[in-house]
């Protein structure tokens, strides 16, 4: 596997309502589909997702798409979804630029030791 | 009430020209009341050369502010529409025909061709070029010899040559006059400092690194070493190869969006593009790249998708990605609308066209990338010691009566911002508003600032004939070394007279 393809991990919070994806590597027209798959399997860890894009070098038009797509999956499921990335991060101005909403930081309750099992 | 109608005047962005990186550090007033009129720009000419000015008008507050902003707007648009240096100082007189108010302001116009090196500069009035020779000693340029703006003295240009990685660096004067230091020991400093910032401590592999130490580290350097009395400003010029065009095919396949996100990234950076900037158009044109890939050859092939770019010499950064399929919609793209790619590459660059022909489809992104202009608050203006501009300046009446050219003063302390005004009145009062002849002496001057020049240049102006106003002063001392810089004549007849 090429170190520039995407990787998901999956972090569900203890009371298991809300699951962290930490994405990192290149969302692109070659890797997107491997992104897909890595991210179908953990999309029902817990009702609201958040998706953490800090560690993304590149994030394409066709993945913010995709991203777009769960957030309608998981609001019709009556979850959510939450894009989080810190400033002068590639994912945060490709997001910014489209009009997507983005916070900066994970909110405080699930930034540490809220995990219980990593899948 | 914070400066910001300072700050609006002058260049938040610097931009990004090919062959010559430049920077601008300047460190401005706090406070409306405080401002000073220094001013600075950065203007590409349609000959693929690049204007470069630092300029003074003297006064300070709100009406510095306006002051600076008719000058720089003219002599802004003067380069850009191709004006010399020449035709832009004479500009600049008619202005101070109209506007008596801009009389006395210095600047210093530089015209540097980032192909051949040759530079061109007028010093009116105002300190010259600082030369860093890489690998070399520091030098300044010599005062090309005209007075300050609206004074009457005839436009001087001179000629210099910058090798590859030469550095030029121009400042106002208050970079040179600190507290601590008069003119001639902040020069020296200066030199010193500069050298040292861009110095052995250069790295080579960032593109004009140096230009941007040269402004940034020499400002840092020369407030811890004395701090400041007035306005600082610092714009640094630093000439690079002129850098290559890109050019380069992939087959049209899913890998080659990366390979060409690679290659594109690389060329950016050797352009000097700052990282944000660099993933802006890294974004843009990986979406020109995927919708090339994805919608033109459809069934095809074996295709080629191709990307050009180069950098304008107005600072334009154009990209091409060409293909020769004719794109087609895909279902997920919204009927008769770009798709979000394109929109995308739209937000992400501001200007993108598409060309779409029978036998190929090209999409051009424009884009302008520029560094930030660094400026600085300097906080409160200082007070100095005494607080009143009689401790300062002292006017003593030397006149004899054997003194046949009228009557003689002397000055001692600073002429500057603070005691311009009143020097003023004490010169129309004892010249009676210019009837009468007067013989200045400044031996005992310690400072001699922008300002303080147009008063005495005023009054040297408005003396009526048979009425002369003489300036006198040893050519080793603080005013003989100002009065030679803005080409002010003096005599050297101080020491004979008690």
């Amino acid at each position: 596997m090429l170190l520039n393809e995407p990787t998901v991990v999956c972090t569900p919070t203890r009371d298991g309502r809300c699951a962290i994806l930490s994405v990192g590597g290149e969302v692109d027209l070659a890797t997107l589909p491997r992104f897909r798959r890595a991210l179908v399997p953990v999309l029902d860890a817990a009702s609201v997702l958040v998706v953490s894009l800090d560690d993304v070098g590149h994030l394409s038009a066709a993945g913010v798409r995709f991203l777009e797509e769960i957030r309608a999956v998981k609001e019709d499921q009556g979850g959510g979804l939450l894009l989080q990335c810190g400033e002068h991060r590639p994912a945060r101005l490709v997001l910014q630029a489209l009009g997507i909403p983005v916070i900066t930081e994970l909110p405080i309750s699930l930034r540490s030791g809220a995990s219980v099992t990593p899948p | 009430m914070s400066a910001d109608l300072q700050r609006a005047v002058l260049p938040t962005d610097i931009p990004l020209l090919p062959g010559v990186r430049v920077a601008a550090c300047a460190l401005l007033a706090e406070t409306d009341a405080d401002a000073r009129g220094d001013w600075f720009d950065v203007v590409p000419t349609p000959a693929g050369q690049v204007g470069l000015v630092v300029g003074d008008v003297g006064g300070r507050g709100v009406a510095a502010t306006v002051l600076t902003a008719r000058l720089r707007t003219l002599v802004g648009e003067r380069l850009a529409a191709g004006a010399s240096i020449g035709e832009t100082c004479a500009a600049a007189e008619a202005l101070a025909r109209r506007a008596p108010e801009v009389r006395g302001a210095t600047m210093c116009l530089l015209v540097l061709d980032p192909d051949s090196g040759e530079l061109r500069y007028c010093t009116a009035g105002h300190p010259p070029p600082l030369v860093l020779p890489a690998g070399g000693e520091p030098r300044y340029l010599p005062p090309s010899g005209s007075g300050p703006v609206g004074m009457g003295s005839a436009c001087a240009v001179a000629a210099a040559r910058l090798e590859p990685d030469d550095l030029v660096l121009l400042c106002t004067d208050g970079v040179l006059d600190r507290p601590g230091r008069d003119a001639t020991a902040g020069t020296v400093e200066l030199a010193q400092v500069a050298a040292d910032a861009v110095g052995e401590h250069g790295d080579h592999r960032v593109p004009g690194a140096a230009a941007e130490r040269a402004c940034v580290d020499v400002m840092d350097a020369l407030l811890r070493r004395t701090g400041h009395s007035d306005d600082l400003t610092l714009l640094s010029a630093q000439r690079l190869r002129r850098p290559d065009a890109l050019g380069m095919s992939w087959s049209a396949e899913a890998s080659a969006v990366r390979a060409s996100r690679v290659v594109l990234a690389e060329w950016l950076r050797g352009l000097g593009l700052d990282e944000a900037d660099l993933v802006s158009v890294q974004h843009a044109v990986g979406e020109l790249m995927t919708n090339a890939v994805e919608h033109a050859y459809v069934g095809a092939g074996s295709e080629t998708v191709r990307l050009e770019g180069a950098l304008t010499d107005d600072g334009e950064l154009r990209l091409r990605v060409s293909d020769h399929g004719i794109w087609r919609c895909t279902e997920r793209d919204p009927p008769g609308g770009l798709g979000r790619g394109l929109a995308m590459t739209r937000h992400l660059c501001g200007e993108l066209f598409l060309d779409r022909r029978v036998d190929g489809t090209s999409a051009t992104v424009c884009f302008r990338p520029a560094h930030p202009a660094r400026l600085l608050s300097a906080g409160p203006a200082p007070v100095p010691p005494g607080d009143g501009a009689r401790d300062r300046l002292a006017i003593r009446d030397r006149s004899t009566a054997s003194t046949a050219s009228g009557a003689r003063i002397r000055l001692d302390g600073a002429v500057d911002e603070a005691t311009a005004v009143r020097l003023q009145a004490e010169l129309r009062h004892r010249t009676q508003a210019g009837t009468r002849p007067l013989t200045v002496d400044l031996t005992g001057v310690t400072r001699l600032t922008a300002g303080g020049v147009a008063v005495l240049h005023g009054a040297m102006r408005d003396a009526l004939p048979g009425a002369p106003l003489r300036l006198c002063a040893p050519p080793d001392s603080v005013a003989g070394y100002v009065l030679d810089l803005v080409a002010l004549p003096y005599a050297d007849d101080a020491a004979r007279v008690p």
